[in-house]
């Protein structure tokens, strides 16, 4: 028997609801603070409980650090994320447990389809990235692998294995499909796309993928590549793969989240509109840009922490503070980056040189 | 405002002046070619052969003259530094008048002297002498290069004082962050002494120009250099001459139990030097242990040093934190505090609002540097000898530490300190006023720029 108040979340999802986000958010946060121990002691540092807040940004954000010493699920989970840690490694990793994987997966397709299948396409899914056998404990791999299985076409398979990415086997997927009628979608990591087309720029290969093609990337490049500029990169998988820029949807998302944000092009394209690039966020989300210093909202357009209210997070916390870096734009936000760790100023050591070091 | 952050020898003509915001504070910076370089160089070479026929006393006493008008608030080259340095550093307008007190305070005629005799033998300088079997001449370098880094007032002036002590010629690419207060010094000192200022070159370019760089550092006998290990190693490669760099450090504290009877004090003074300059420096504590068995525990300590740091940040204000430096602090609580509720033996200590100070206590003993911006570590130990072990892994980066210990402990602690890679060891409260006799990186300051020739007879 499923608790009353996740069914109603799941509707709000679905959109077969006429709750208010506002109202519910409340409540989920009642719901949290009464089963999650963590969180309560978490609240009760701050002075908060269900009966001192009216408004549901006044719910006090977990840090995601939180996620590494605390357990901070409302019911035992049925699966259980860990986050990927750093490239430096050695890191202690946080863990996200899932009671009800199943807001995990609603909030994933809806947004998933809103944002990168407006248009109802079943393209083939050639996916650069681990499949979930390899990383079971990866909400990515998870969240592909979901993806595929809803609304995959026929021939949508892994292209990183154990052993790597399989260029061979991607470049006779992309020759296969260049030759036929029907869209693709190419879905992955940023730096397995740098990875591949740093070998393309090498080999001198391009393709022309056929029209409505398109493109998901995903996460910072982790010292794994080179790192290049969302522009550099949006102007390579143009001059790469032929795909235009509006079709190249950026993801943000994160272990400590059930939900996550897509760039606004694709959808806006296919409605015929025309904005500026952004990341959007879904009705069950809302997201504010906080000063790190004192916690409150930052002026418009300036650069402020990230902090996340996501329905999807029923199960453990609602309210995540990131340590991502954004600012607010059209009706989103756009990401300035993960808080690198803010350089030296004066002669001291820093955590960060050390970290840049190993 | 608007402030020349340059200084150049009279005779350079025709050089285009540019100005560049640095905050509220806009600076006026010359164009530097390669050529105007040049000729700023041959100028300071030239100047530099007069110099060096004066006496080091002479020097010194100029010098300890031009730091003495610095202590003076109404002194036109203080005053200037004291509205601009808040803009360039970040750093608040107490903290900056405190900061210069505190550097004029130490550089005075008789450590300029202590300074001089560290040489062995001064008649070196000016004829061969006889050093033990042999006779021995020394040489100070023509032209030093100093490349500073960090936004710390007065950062690079041991060198500069030992280059000018010595009838040596400087030229200073200042740093990014803090480009002002080598300028205004360099004029402060040709205004005491124009023939000293003549020698005296202070410039800022963006790092990294190999056109400029290559004539800075080729033309020099001796390339000092402040920065991160990134830095520091990427200069290693372009410079053929001696090379001392001075990368970022790590200070920390030790706080004997005995000591613990006048806990108070102790805290007063360690929250003190974890304040100053906001904890930017390579002085600067990221943590004390602190040992057990006396007055209070470990983590009562802690409790009464954030007393202490709320009161050093009345009277010595914090400055403004960047996006990213807010965000760095904040994660860094985020982690402690987690581990608090985690139940682990954590407790966090912090200012009532923003991200003021941090006073973490943390039973587990491994040496973990700070995020910096006043945040501090306590953690307890047994033995205050425990820690020799503790700061193996930090050997390449330990500088200073501060002790508060019964004089009978002294000995021995600051022989495990030494073995350990720790170059000073000082009360603590006087972490961050080292003498300039200190072997900063474990190097002797003066004597590192000499050469020397041997005549055997």
């Amino acid at each position: 028997m499923r608790e009353p108040l996740v069914e109603r979340v799941l509707r709000f999802i679905r959109g077969t609801t006429d709750e208010t986000f506002e109202g519910l958010a409340l409540e989920v946060f009642g719901f949290q603070y009464q089963r999650n121990p963590a969180y309560r002691r978490f609240c009760g540092q701050r002075g908060v409980t269900p009966d001192t807040i009216v408004r549901w940004d006044d719910i006090p954000p977990v840090p995601t650090a939180a996620f590494k010493f605390l357990d901070l699920t409302c019911a035992p989970p049925e699966h259980v994320f860990l986050t990927s840690g750093t490239s430096q490694g050695g890191e202690r990793r946080g863990q996200h447990g899932f009671p009800w994987l199943e807001l995990y997966d609603t909030s994933l397709l809806k947004n998933f389809t809103a944002h990168l299948l407006p248009d109802g396409l079943r393209p083939r899914m050639l996916i650069l990235a681990p499949p979930p056998d390899l990383h079971p404990a990866s909400s990515l791999s998870h969240m592909l692998e979901g993806v595929r299985k809803a609304h995959g076409g026929e021939g949508s398979v892994y292209f990183v294995g154990e052993t790597g990415m399989n260029l061979a086997g991607l470049l006779d997927s992309l020759r296969e499909v260049e030759s036929q009628q029907d869209a693709i979608c190419l879905l992955g990591t940023s730096f397995a796309f740098v990875h591949f087309l740093d070998v393309c720029l090498l080999e001198g290969w391009t393709f022309q993928l056929p029209e409505g093609s398109r493109l998901m990337d995903t996460g910072g490049f982790k010292g794994r590549s080179r790192e290049l500029s969302r522009e550099e990169l949006l102007r390579l998988y143009g001059k790469t793969l032929g795909i235009p820029e509006a079709l190249c949807i950026n993801e943000y998302g994160m272990t400590e989240m059930g939900s996550q944000f897509y760039d606004n092009t694709l959808r806006d394209r296919f409605l015929g509109r025309s904005r500026v690039r952004f990341k959007e966020v879904p009705p069950w989300v809302r997201t504010r840009i906080l000063d790190p210093t004192t916690l409150e909202e930052i002026p418009e357009g300036q650069v402020g922490l990230l902090t996340h209210y996501d329905l999807a997070n029923c199960g453990s916390v609602l309210a995540i503070e990131t340590e991502d870096l954004g600012y607010r734009v059209a009706e989103g936000f756009e990401v300035v980056g993960r808080a690198p760790g803010a350089e030296a100023r004066g002669c001291s050591l820093t955590v960060e040189e050390l970290e840049r070091r190993r | 405002m608007k402030v020349a952050a340059y200084h150049l020898p009279s005779q350079v003509s025709g050089c285009e002046v540019e100005t560049r915001a640095l905050g509220t504070v806009t600076l006026e910076v010359p164009r530097i070619t390669p050529t105007l370089l040049t000729e700023v160089i041959g100028h300071l070479q030239r100047a530099r052969e007069r110099l060096r026929k004066r006496k080091g006393q002479e020097i010194a006493e100029i010098l300890a003259e031009v730091f003495r008008r610095w202590q003076d608030r109404t002194d036109p080259f203080r005053q200037d530094a004291e509205a601009a340095l808040p803009a360039t550093t970040r750093f608040s307008p107490g903290m900056v008048a405190h900061g210069l007190d505190l550097l004029c305070e130490g550089y005075t005629a008789d450590a300029f002297d202590e300074l001089l005799q560290g040489i062995g033998d001064e008649e070196a300088l000016e004829g061969f002498v006889h050093l033990g079997s042999q006779l021995s001449r020394a040489y100070g370098p023509a032209l030093i290069t100093h490349v500073l880094a960090g936004n710390i007032p007065g950062i690079g002036l041991p060198g500069l004082i030992a280059a000018t002590l010595l009838g040596s010629a400087s030229l200073i690419k200042t740093a990014s962050a803090e480009p002002l207060f080598p300028a205004l010094w360099a004029a402060s000192v040709a205004r005491e002494d124009p023939e000293i200022g003549e020698c005296l070159a202070v410039l800022w370019w963006s790092g990294g120009r190999a056109d400029l760089e290559a004539v800075a550092f080729d033309r020099a006998e001796v390339v000092i250099a402040y920065g991160s290990e990134q830095t520091i190693h990427e200069l290693q490669g372009r410079i053929r001459c001696r090379f001392l760099d001075h990368g970022h450090r790590v200070s920390f504290g030790l706080i004997g139990r005995e000591a613990l009877a006048r806990a108070e004090g102790v805290a007063d003074r360690a929250a003190y030097d974890a304040s100053l300059f906001d904890q930017q420096g390579c002085l600067s504590p990221h943590l004390f242990y602190v040992e057990e068995g006396g007055r209070m525990s470990p983590r009562e300590f802690a409790e009464l040093m954030g007393a202490a740091m709320a009161r050093w940040a009345e009277q010595l204000p914090p400055g403004l934190l960047t996006v990213e430096e807010a965000a760095t602090v904040r994660r860094f609580r985020a982690g402690y505090e987690a581990q608090e509720l985690a139940g682990k033996e954590v407790a966090l200590f912090t200012s009532p609002r923003g991200l003021d100070w941090t006073l973490i206590y943390d039973a587990d003993p491994t040496f973990i540097p700070s995020c910096l911006h006043r945040t501090v570590l306590i953690k307890p130990v047994a033995d205050l000898l425990e820690v020799g072990g503790l700061l193996r892994p930090w050997r390449p980066y330990l500088q200073a530490a501060g002790v508060a210990v019964i004089p009978e402990r002294i000995g021995m602690l600051a022989g495990t300190l030494g073995h350990a890679g720790v170059n000073r060891i000082c009360p603590i409260g006087r972490m961050q006023a080292p003498p300039l006799t200190w072997h900063q990186e474990g190097r002797p300051l003066f004597r590192d720029l000499l050469r020397w020739t041997d005549l055997e007879v």
